[in-house]
């Protein structure tokens, strides 16, 4: 079966949440609870199928938004999965709540600081983004032969994955001819050429931007750790609800993604991110409306051609008739303001007379015509 | 032993029977509506629909009609939401003869729709009608986040034609130390992200917006949301604001421009540099009446950037309203329909009578 850059995306999308689920999971060996036990997981469960609207599937970057809640309730199933895990744990073993659950953090903690931790990947927020981006590339899939403008028989996208972690991205050097194109087709050529150049930028920049998140989850255990802490004051207090202990994490997570995203390196990070990926985009679109002319339907760039030119002639109209409104106000005025002072100062004879002027005029003016 | 497995069975239990009912009430919840007061078609224009609400029957009407200029983001409908959450029937309360635009869904069609066309063009000409209608120099104007940007726009372009104006949740000086969107845009290449995708979606507004607290607004919520659908009153609010959030418009690519460009990268507005059609917006050349509000837990538009506007502006009538809430409590919550709606028609009436 041909690489599709697109199912391929979606694949490790899939890949690493389950990865990162896997994560939590295995911190807890043996003491997940069946999940019918569990009503969190059951909601979760029903919200994330619910949140998957596979009917709408026709906006990548909307479907990228509605990704985005779905695994965040998946993130919040497994988190409070393993709170009511640890808890019950505590429970059968006779050992303080607390511990169990410090026991439980710390080996979270440690887990995600290992360099092979999904990271902020598992998460990544600039999903919507990258998704948009990935339904883009199904114009490069060799096996959509009615609609691809991809010139080669394999999909050189298919390994840009922008979801790389921190072993990096893949090195692509190699993979797509260097020098330059001859014939009827070299200026085609070159424009694949700079895609590939693009699309270099753009992994570097979107792995850069991952990378702003590398202690991510381990500084957010750390303030979940200090919370509970506050919260329950006294180590032998009763233990808070589970839902307490998601309300924690909560605000435990904000606190360290608002540290992070207000800081100028990751802004830059994300403004690079996101240009390198427009101007990915933005020469895609021109192979794209080369596509398009070739099948004989209008271009974007047709078509905003055209939406320019309307627009300036709109607002033509909407000065036209501006002046003419103050015309006809003017005219109004004056037509007012005469025939006020030829009520106040005429007789009914001079009346006649200058109606009769005015027709003279009139008729002149017709001929004049 | 301090594991309290009754309570934690107990809450359990809880979850699981709201949970029940919830997902009851959600099939059963029907159509969703939104916008609640009657209102008739006034005018129309391309995509725009200007609206007139009808006014209570009962009540002295203030001689000066209001015209609301809401976002280009999401709908005017916020302000109207639902009967006992309605700042417009808070406002037609207080006698105010009101007037709404709704801009509708721009497509690839208005892609070339500049700032210059929203504020000389449409709303100029929904002031005309009104003003014609009437037989009125001036009218008011309120206008809500970026609609009370665009409104200052052209109460300093038009200052002939407005009477009042209100400004809420309006940013300002859109360069304040808290302001997180400006933060997000500021290495941004806006030119090359509109040339590339023309207008910017909704569903990408809303990236932007869900992104400031993402851990709040798609996990949290839904969570908190368990313990409110099982009342069908509390659902049908829910879902009224949920459809809000998500019925969001395009924003045409040129305006998108200039206003990200100017005003959130470059901060045109106060230091005076901002053109719209050619002309220079002074702030302080506005010497009308002014009454600003803001949420104090804004964080779309924080206190700060709405507050800036007394700095700015020429009138010796500026007055100020803090709400204790955020950029949609302001509109929607019970403590607002008490506080908002009544305090801007008072300010109203009071500048009328004299």
């Amino acid at each position: 079966m041909t690489a599709n850059a697109f199912s391929d995306g979606l694949a490790s999308i899939v890949q690493w949440q389950n990865q990162y689920l896997e994560n939590m999971k295995s911190l807890f060996p043996g003491a997940t609870p069946p999940r019918a036990s569990n009503p969190w997981s059951a909601m979760f469960d029903g919200f994330s199928s619910g949140t998957n609207q596979q009917g709408v599937a026709n906006n990548p970057f909307g479907d990228g938004l509605q990704n985005q809640i779905a695994l965040m309730m998946k993130m919040t199933r497994n988190f409070t999965d393993n709170i009511e895990s640890a808890l019950t744990a505590a429970q059968q073993s006779g050992e303080q709540w607390q511990s169990t659950i410090s026991k439980s953090l710390d080996e979270m903690q440690a887990n995600f600081s290992s360099p092979q931790a999904p990271g902020f990947s598992s998460m990544n927020f600039s999903g919507p983004w990258n998704e948009s981006w990935m339904a883009w590339q199904q114009l490069f899939n060799p096996s959509s032969a009615h609609t691809s403008v991809n010139p080669w028989p394999v999909n050189p996208w298919a390994e840009m994955n922008p979801m790389s972690s921190s072993s990096g991205f893949p090195n692509l050097t190699g993979k797509w001819p260097t020098m330059p194109g001859l014939g009827p087709d070299r200026e085609k050529f070159e424009k694949f050429q700079r895609l590939q150049s693009l699309g270099h930028d753009y992994m570097t920049a979107s792995f850069e931007f991952n990378e702003q998140y590398r202690n991510f989850w381990p500084h957010i255990i750390e303030r979940l750790k200090s919370r509970i802490q506050d919260t329950t004051q006294s180590s032998d207090g009763p233990a808070p609800s589970a839902r307490t202990l998601y309300n924690l994490w909560i605000d435990a997570a904000e606190e360290e993604y608002a540290t992070i995203t207000g800081q100028d390196s990751y802004q830059q990070a994300y403004g690079r991110m996101i240009n390198a990926m427009m101007a990915l985009r933005q020469a895609s679109t021109v192979l794209q409306d080369d596509l398009l002319k070739a099948m004989n339907i209008p271009s974007m760039r047709e078509l905003d051609t055209l939406s320019e030119r309307l627009q300036r002639t709109r607002r033509e109209n909407r000065g036209l008739r501006a002046e003419l409104q103050a015309l006809r106000d003017e005219i109004s005025a004056i037509n007012q303001a005469v025939s006020s002072r030829q009520d106040s100062s005429t007789t009914p004879r001079q009346k006649t007379s200058a109606r009769k002027k005015t027709t003279r005029t009139k008729a002149a003016a017709t001929k004049s015509v | 032993m301090t594991v309290q497995m009754d309570k934690m069975t107990q809450e359990a239990m809880d979850f699981t029977r709201n949970l029940g009912i919830s997902i009851q009430n959600m099939r059963e919840a029907g159509e969703i509506d939104a916008g609640v007061t009657p209102k008739t078609v006034i005018y129309e224009e391309d995509k725009l629909k200007l609206y007139r609400y009808q006014p209570l029957a009962d009540i002295v009407q203030n001689k000066i009609p209001t015209l609301i200029v809401y976002a280009l983001v999401n709908r005017h409908y916020m302000t109207d939401i639902q009967e006992d959450r309605s700042t417009v029937q808070g406002l037609l309360e207080t006698g105010q003869d009101l007037y709404v635009i709704d801009w509708g869904f721009p497509d690839r069609s208005d892609r070339f729709l500049t700032m210059d066309d929203y504020i000389n063009g449409y709303i100029d000409q929904c002031v005309e009608v009104i003003r014609r209608r009437h037989k009125l120099q001036k009218i008011n104007i309120l206008g809500i986040c970026q609609g009370g940007t665009f409104s200052l726009c052209y109460t300093t372009l038009h200052a002939d034609k407005v009477q009042n104006l209100i400004t809420m949740v309006t940013p300002v000086d859109f360069h304040t130390e808290d302001n997180h969107l400006t933060k997000s845009a500021k290495y941004l290449d806006i030119d090359l992200l509109v040339d590339t995708i023309g207008n910017v979606t909704g569903d990408m507004m809303n990236a932007s917006f869900l992104a400031m607290q993402p851990f709040r607004l798609m996990g949290q919520k839904y969570v908190d949301a368990v313990d409110i659908l099982q009342d069908k009153n509390k659902m049908k609010n829910f879902l009224r604001m949920e459809k809000w959030i998500f019925d969001s418009p395009d924003q045409a690519g040129e305006t998108f421009r200039q206003f990200l460009k100017d005003c959130y990268q470059n901060n045109a507005l106060v230091k005076g540099e901002l053109k719209i059609g050619g002309q220079l917006i002074d702030l302080g050349t506005l010497t009308l009446p002014i009454l600003n509000i803001y949420g104090e837990k804004d964080h779309l538009v924080p206190p700060s950037a709405s507050k800036a506007l007394k700095d700015h502006v020429g009138t010796r009538d500026y007055s100020e309203i803090s709400f204790n809430g955020g950029h949609i409590g302001i509109y929607v919550s019970g403590g607002a329909k008490k506080q908002i709606p009544p305090a801007i028609g008072a300010w109203l009436n009071e500048r009328t009578a004299s």
